[in-house]
C-alpha cells in the first residue's frame, strides 16, 4: 500500500509566518491508500504546499515525509518522477493545461502514455457526464476556469494512480456541477482502490463534508 | 510507459514563430562566418606551408636598367657574381637563376608554305628548367650522331603578336601554324659571313613567364664552345637572371629592387603585395571568426536560455504529469543536434558557393594558388567540434536548468 506520512513535516515559509500550530504541521498524519481525506482551511495555511510536498514538486521543509514507507528525502529527480507518473494524479489549483493544445489532446498527453488507462470512449463518455463532451475539440485557452477545471479533472482521472490529490477542484463550479464531478470522481478512486487528497477554502462544504475524513 | 505525445508542440510554444525564425537565422549567420573563417585560415595556411614546399612562391625575371651610360659598360649591362650572392642572401630569395645567352651571331629561318622568312640577330638564351613554364614537348637535347636532332625552342607568349606589329602583319601566325613549320637555327660569325652549321628546330612552346627566346643548355653549350671564341670575363657573365622568391616576403625583395634599380616585371611586385594582402585578409577574417564563433556560441546559450525561461510553466507543467526530466532533456538535445545539423550543412553550401563562385575565380587571376580542396576537411572538423561543444555544452545548462525547477 502506498501509504502518505507526515511526521513533524514542517515547510518553512508557514513556520516563518507562525503556523507551526496547524494540525497538519506537527505530530505524525498517515494518509492510507484507499481512503479519502480533506485539507479544509482559509487561504495561506498551506493546503497547497502540502500537496506540492506530496508531489515533490517543493522541498523545503523540516521534518519526514514519507512515502510507501521510505523517506522521500533521498530520493533522487527519477524517483519523483516515477511516483508521479505511476501512483500520483494531480488537479494543481492553477490547473496547468497545455494552452495549444485542445481539450482532448490535454487528456491525451496523460493517457496515451500508460497502459491501463482510459480508453477514447471512456474519455468521452466521462466527458458527456460533466456535460463537457462538445468542448474535447477547443483548445483550452478558450474555455472558461470551470470548463478547465472539469478538462483537469478529466485528464486526471484517465490514468492508473494509487493518490488523487485534487486542489479546490470545485472552486469555479455551480453546487450541481460540484455534485456531478464528486460523484465522479468518488466512483473512479473507488474503482481504482485509489485515496484521494482534496483541499477546499470552503470549510463548510456539505457535499464533501459528508464523505471524507478532515484533517 | 511511452512517450509523450505533443511533446514539440507544448515546448515550442512559448516561442513566437518570428522569434524562432530569427534566432536559426542569426544561427545560420554565425556558422557561415565561422566556416569562411575557418577555410579563410586555413587557406591563408595552405599559402603559408607551400611557400616551404615551393608552391606558394612565384619567380621574376630580373634585369639591369638600359641606360645611356651602361651601353657597352660590363659593370652596367652584366650582373656580377657579388650582386648575385646578394641577392641570394635575402630572406625572400629562394634561388637565383642567371640566364646564359649566345655568344655567336644567330638567326632564324622559317619556311612559310616555300617563302623562307628570315630574321637575323636572333638571340636565344638558356636557363635552368626548373623555372621555365609552358613546355608541351620535350625539352632536351643532345649531339646526336648525325647532329640533326631538332632543337627545341621555347617562345614568349607575346612573340607571334609582336612579329605581327613588326612586320605590318607581313608575319601574322598563331600559335598552332609556328609549331607546324619548319625552322631552322643559323650560327654564323657575323651577319656578312655564311652561317657555320643549320639546326633544324621545333616550337616546344610557350612561356607566360619568361619574355626570351630559349633553347636547351645543352644546346647552347655547344653552339657557344664550338662557333665561338669567348675572349672577354663579360663573355659569361648574364644579363638577366630569374628570381624565385617566397611571396608572403615580397616586401623586402621589393625594397632591394627599388635600391638597386633592377628591371622587372611590375605584376610580379603586384602579385606579390596582393600575396601579402591575401595574408592580412585571411587573419582578419580568421579573427572575426574567431570574435563571431565566440559571439555566435554566446548567442546560442542565450538563446536556449530565453527558450527555456519562455517555456518554464511548460516545462514543469510536464514534469508535474510525471515525465521525466531526462525526457524534456533528450527533446532539446536532439532538437539542437538536429537544428545545428542543419544549420552546418548549410553554412557548407553557402561557403562552398562563395569559394567557386567568387573566390577561386578571383584568385585564379594570379600565379599563385590556394591549395587542397574547396572546402577543407579541417573547416569540417572544426564545425563539427563546434556543433559536438554546443550540443554538450546546452545540453548541461538544460539539466542544470531542469534540476533547479523543484529544487524549492
Amino acid at each position: 500500500m502506498a501509504d502518505i506520512v507526515f511526521h513533524d513535516v514542517m515547510p518553512h515559509p508557514l513556520r516563518e509566518l507562525g503556523r507551526s500550530e496547524d494540525t497538519l504541521w506537527h505530530g505524525r498524519h498517515t494518509f492510507t491508500q484507499g481512503e479519502t481525506y480533506g485539507i479544509f482551511a482559509e487561504s495561506g495555511r498551506g493546503k497547497t504546499t502540502a500537496l506540492s510536498l506530496i508531489a515533490g514538486i517543493r522541498k523545503d521543509y523540516s521534518g519526514n515525509l514519507i512515502i510507501q514507507d521510505a523517506p522521500t528525502s533521498k530520493w533522487t529527480d527519477n524517483q519523483w518522477s516515477a511516483w508521479r507518473a505511476h501512483s500520483l494524479s494531480i488537479v494543481p489549483q492553477g490547473l496547468r493545461l497545455f494552452d495549444n493544445l485542445t481539450a482532448l489532446e490535454n487528456i491525451q498527453f496523460v493517457a496515451s502514455r500508460f497502459e491501463g488507462s482510459a480508453s477514447r470512449d471512456q474519455i468521452e463518455a466521462w466527458a458527456e457526464r460533466l456535460g463537457i463532451q462538445s468542448l474535447l475539440h477547443k483548445k483550452t485557452s478558450i474555455l472558461s476556469f470551470g470548463q478547465r477545471q472539469r478538462i483537469a479533472l478529466l485528464r486526471a482521472l484517465s490514468k492508473p494512480y494509487q493518490w488523487l490529490l485534487l486542489d479546490e477542484p470545485f472552486s469555479h463550479l455551480d453546487k450541481a456541477n460540484q455534485a456531478i464531478v464528486w460523484e465522479l470522481v468518488l466512483d473512479d478512486i473507488q474503482s481504482k482502490h485509489a485515496g484521494l487528497i482534496i483541499t477546499s477554502l470552503d470549510t463548510d462544504n456539505k457535499l464533501i463534508d459528508l464523505t471524507i475524513k478532515k484533517v | 510507459m511511452r512517450r509523450p505525445p505533443f511533446l514539440t508542440r507544448i515546448l515550442i510554444s512559448g516561442l513566437r514563430p518570428s522569434q524562432l525564425v530569427m534566432q536559426v537565422a542569426g544561427l545560420l549567420f554565425s556558422f557561415v562566418l565561422m566556416a569562411i573563417a575557418m577555410q579563410g585560415f586555413i587557406d591563408y595556411q595552405s599559402i603559408r606551408d607551400a611557400s616551404q614546399e615551393g608552391i606558394g612562391e612565384d619567380v621574376m625575371i630580373l634585369s639591369k636598367p638600359v641606360t645611356e651610360t651602361g651601353f657597352g659598360d660590363a659593370e652596367e649591362v652584366f650582373f656580377r657574381q657579388s650582386e648575385l650572392d646578394s641577392l641570394d642572401s635575402l630572406s625572400s630569395v629562394i634561388n637565383v637563376y642567371p640566364f646564359q645567352r649566345n655568344l655567336v651571331n644567330m638567326s632564324l629561318l622559317i619556311d612559310v608554305k616555300g617563302a623562307p622568312i628570315r630574321s637575323d640577330m636572333f638571340g636565344v638564351e638558356c636557363v635552368d628548367p626548373a623555372i621555365i613554364d609552358g613546355i608541351d614537348s620535350d625539352w632536351s637535347w643532345s649531339l646526336s650522331e648525325d647532329g640533326m636532332m631538332d632543337v627545341p625552342i621555347l617562345l614568349p607568349k607575346d612573340f607571334l603578336r609582336l612579329s605581327s606589329v613588326l612586320t605590318s602583319g607581313f608575319i601574322s601566325l598563331a600559335e598552332d601554324d609556328l609549331t607546324s613549320l619548319k625552322l631552322k637555327l643559323l650560327p654564323s660569325d657575323s651577319l656578312r659571313y655564311p652561317t657555320k652549321a643549320s639546326f633544324n628546330a621545333r616550337i616546344a612552346g610557350y612561356s607566360d613567364r619568361i619574355s626570351a627566346v630559349l633553347v636547351p643548355c645543352d644546346f647552347l653549350e655547344h653552339l657557344n664552345t664550338t662557333f665561338a671564341n669567348p675572349k672577354a670575363e663579360s663573355d659569361t657573365l648574364s644579363k638577366r637572371i630569374a628570381v624565385r622568391f617566397a611571396l608572403e616576403r615580397i616586401v623586402e625583395l621589393k625594397q632591394y629592387l627599388a635600391d638597386h634599380g633592377y628591371e622587372t616585371n611590375e605584376t610580379k611586385l603586384r602579385t606579390g603585395e596582393n600575396a601579402a594582402l591575401f595574408r592580412g585578409a585571411f587573419i582578419a577574417v580568421g579573427m572575426l571568426g574567431f570574435f563571431v564563433l565566440l559571439l555566435s556560441l554566446t548567442g546560442v546559450l542565450l538563446t536556449v536560455q530565453l527558450m527555456l525561461t519562455r517555456s518554464k510553466n511548460q516545462i514543469e507543467s510536464i514534469l508535474i504529469q510525471g515525465v521525466r526530466p531526462v525526457t524534456v532533456l533528450m527533446w532539446y538535445v536532439k532538437g539542437l543536434a538536429l537544428l545545428f545539423l542543419i544549420v552546418s550543412v548549410v553554412a557548407f553550401f553557402v561557403v562552398y558557393g562563395i569559394k567557386t563562385m567568387v573566390v577561386l575565380p578571383f584568385l585564379d587571376g594570379f600565379s599563385f594558388a590556394v591549395e587542397g580542396q574547396v572546402l577543407s576537411w579541417k573547416t569540417f572538423v572544426f564545425l563539427g567540434f563546434v556543433v559536438v561543444t554546443m550540443v554538450a555544452v546546452n545540453a548541461a545548462m538544460i539539466f542544470v536548468e531542469l534540476r533547479r525547477m523543484f529544487t524549492r
